[in-house]
């Protein structure tokens, strides 16, 4: 592991890696302290901009947008109430009331303290678990990926909020997005209705900017500008008290404990874990009767929470290539358009991009705390920017990025019928970050079923007999049942 | 378009409900894709035809589409909101415009009358912040993707790129 860690180091050091990694943090830093504006969005905006580096680089760039996002999320919150990300949704609730009780550059400091630790701590769980996870998954074979592969997607769209079918049913049509295009097992055209430039499928970058980017305008446009006014924050302000910083601890190990768990189970990711944080810190903590009126537990929890789920959620994604979701869907479908295939193989074939990331995650959770802290008067100050001006700026942004991917106008046409679908799903509120995640694994899981079915000559108990793939479904099915049946249940109960 | 009005109906049609139209969006994507389907192989035994899947998700489709339906016949209906309609609807028409005008005058142009037209979807713009906006952001782009990432973007009628 030692070895390992050096290696990546040294990838992750060199000028360039370096580069990339502040841009994107920073990129990521500023989405997140927009609202509206999540890092699936910065992810998929910036996704053709990676195209023109190497593969390290990209993944070390969008991964520091993501982890970025989660930071700048939480200044939104704390400051003006207003979430940048679903994730930091939950530190509102004391962040804000600590800003009312004029701590708010405590609140700042001390997430960003909590954020670093639990992200600290979420590393050092990937590099000690992930090659484990890598040597087991060997053994794996398509009955297990699909499996696992139905896990995920089952239990990302139905643990997030809103309706459980209406989640399922968005997965089933990213599923059958994703396999537009040739079918390579037997050459037939599928769903290209004569339309020659669908042949290599739908474009991942213009289905993400759409679904994401452009939906996102097309629901708040016209809606007037939101006008903000944020207290200043001084650096002297920033100073915790020492009974504040003695109550943030155990909040802390247990938020990056809760969250380091969510993060690497497939499907729940760093919201579920910060609001399961924010319900034990509720129970447990010892000034569990102030949580909600400005605890420092409420915020330093369920910060740590988000940014250890936020590293660990890496962990299926590189090792076993099933990512858990939809920005990690993101993640995998740009390792795979720079020839970087996730899995087993990926870090014994190409460890330094492994290791690298690994290593590049420190850096750059290290850079988060000690640049943006000096600079969150500026990121504050971001939040001035009036919405008439960023839209232009973001809708032009996105379509020539889109254009810029295959030089097809084309895919510009893609983008809007996305953006469309996207503006379409929101109004009868329908869960779009579902569908991307079917997008990119609809390939994959049609693969591993049907050469599942090949290997046991079409005897579906191929999927049953298997030890791990029996294993995999057992959980499907109480997953299905906790999130179907029981409310069912309970409504029919209500009934009478 | 007429406007929505300020306190929607309490109780939609089941049909126009939420729910209901939703219901009735899924059966609509659950019959292109056993359509679609159906003019594939299905396969058979070992060999698994490219119709299997797709035709297994019409159904995962139609059973959602159908669940949600019997939903709001049992009265779970919200109404629809569907807030201002022109804002969208000029935004999407200034991306067509993008789409249908790039090939002909470049993304110098292309992208004024992008921006032009989005600013259209809201009302109390004034022109010389509009034409400060534009002249910004083809600068910007130009800078980004054709100085920075030598991306071949036509600015103008006649370049190459």
């Amino acid at each position: 592991m030692i070895d390992n860690l050096i290696l990546g180091f040294e990838t992750a050091v060199s000028a360039s890696t370096l580069f990339y990694c502040v841009v994107g943090v920073s990129i990521g830093m500023f989405i997140g302290v927009l609202p509206g504006v999540g890092p699936l969005a910065a992810i998929s905006m910036l996704l053709p901009l990676t195209y023109y580096t190497t593969p390290t680089n990209a993944l070390v760039m969008l991964s520091g947008i993501y982890y970025g996002a989660q930071y700048g999320g939480s200044v939104a919150s704390i400051l003006l109430r207003l979430p940048g990300t679903a994730s930091s949704a939950v530190v509102c609730l004391d962040g804000y009331e600590m800003t009312r009780n004029g701590r708010a550059g405590a609140a700042l400091f001390l997430s960003a303290m909590a954020s670093f630790v639990g992200g600290s701590i979420g590393i050092l769980l990937m590099s000690a678990f992930a090659p484990a996870l890598a040597d087991f998954a060997l053994r794996f074979g398509s009955q297990e990926y699909f499996m696992l592969m139905a896990l995920g997607l089952i239990a990302a769209s139905t643990l997030s909020e809103g309706s459980a079918i209406k989640g399922l049913a968005m997965v089933v049509v990213g599923l059958v997005l994703g396999i537009v295009g040739l079918d390579t097992i037997s050459g037939t055209m599928r769903f290209t209705y004569g339309e020659m430039q669908l042949v290599d499928g739908i474009s991942l970058v213009a289905s993400a900017m759409g679904l994401f980017g452009l939906s996102e305008i097309l629901v708040n446009i016209g809606r007037g500008d939101r006008t903000v006014s944020a207290q200043k924050v001084t650096l002297r302000s920033m100073i915790p008290t020492r009974q504040e910083l003695r109550d943030s601890w155990p909040a802390i190990w247990r938020g990056s404990a809760i969250g380091s768990f969510f993060g690497a189970l497939p499907g729940t990711g760093s919201t579920i874990a910060a609001f399961f944080s924010y319900a034990t810190e509720r129970k447990v903590s010892r000034n569990r009767a102030r949580i909600g009126l400005g605890a420092v537990e409420g915020v330093a929890g369920p910060e740590a929470a988000n940014n250890s789920a936020a590293q660990t959620a890496f962990i299926p994604t590189l090792t076993l290539g099933v990512p858990g979701d939809a920005v990690m869907a993101l993640m995998l479908g740009a390792m795979i358009v720079h020839g970087v295939q996730p899995g087993a193989a990926m870090l014994n074939d190409t460890p330094e991009v492994f290791w690298g990331l690994i290593a590049s995650f420190w850096i750059g959770n290290l850079l988060l705390v000690i640049f943006n802290i000096p600079l969150i008067g500026i990121w504050v100050s971001l939040l001035r920017i009036p919405y008439r001006w960023l839209y232009p700026a973001i809708v032009v942004l996105i379509v020539i990025g889109t254009y810029s991917v295959h030089l097809s106008v084309f895919d510009v046409y893609q983008l809007l019928a996305f953006g469309v679908l996207g503006w379409i799903l929101r109004v009868l509120a329908f869960p779009t970050a579902p569908l991307v995640l079917g997008i990119v694994l609809g390939p994959l899981i049609e693969e591993n079923f049907r050469r599942s079915l090949m290997l046991s000559r079409g005897d579906y108990t191929t999927f049953l007999t298997r030890p791990i793939s029996a294993g995999l479904l057992l959980a499907i099915v109480a997953i299905l049942v906790a999130q179907l049946v029981v409310p069912w249940l309970n409504r029919r109960q209500q009934a009478h | 378009m007429s406007q929505p009005e300020p306190t929607p109906p309490r109780r939609p049609g089941f049909l126009l409900s939420r729910e209901g139209v939703s219901g009735l969006f899924l059966l609509l994507c659950a019959g292109l894709v056993g359509l679609e389907a159906s003019g594939l192989a299905m396969g058979r035994g070992r060999m698994v035809g490219p119709g299997y899947f797709p035709m297994i998700l019409a159904g995962l489709l139609a059973m959602f589409g159908a669940t949600l339906l019997v939903q709001a016949w049992r009265g779970d209906r919200v109404a629809i909101a569907l807030g201002p309609l022109r804002p969208p609807a000029m935004m999407v028409l200034s991306i067509a415009a993008f789409g249908l005008l790039f090939p002909l005058i470049g993304a110098a142009g292309a992208i004024t009358v992008l921006i032009v037209l989005a600013a259209l979807a809201e009302s109390g713009r004034r022109p010389l912040e509009l034409a400060v906006l534009s002249v910004v952001l083809v600068a910007l782009i130009w800078l980004v993707f054709r100085l920075g990432l030598n991306l071949q973007l036509p600015m103008w009628p006649g370049d190459r790129g």
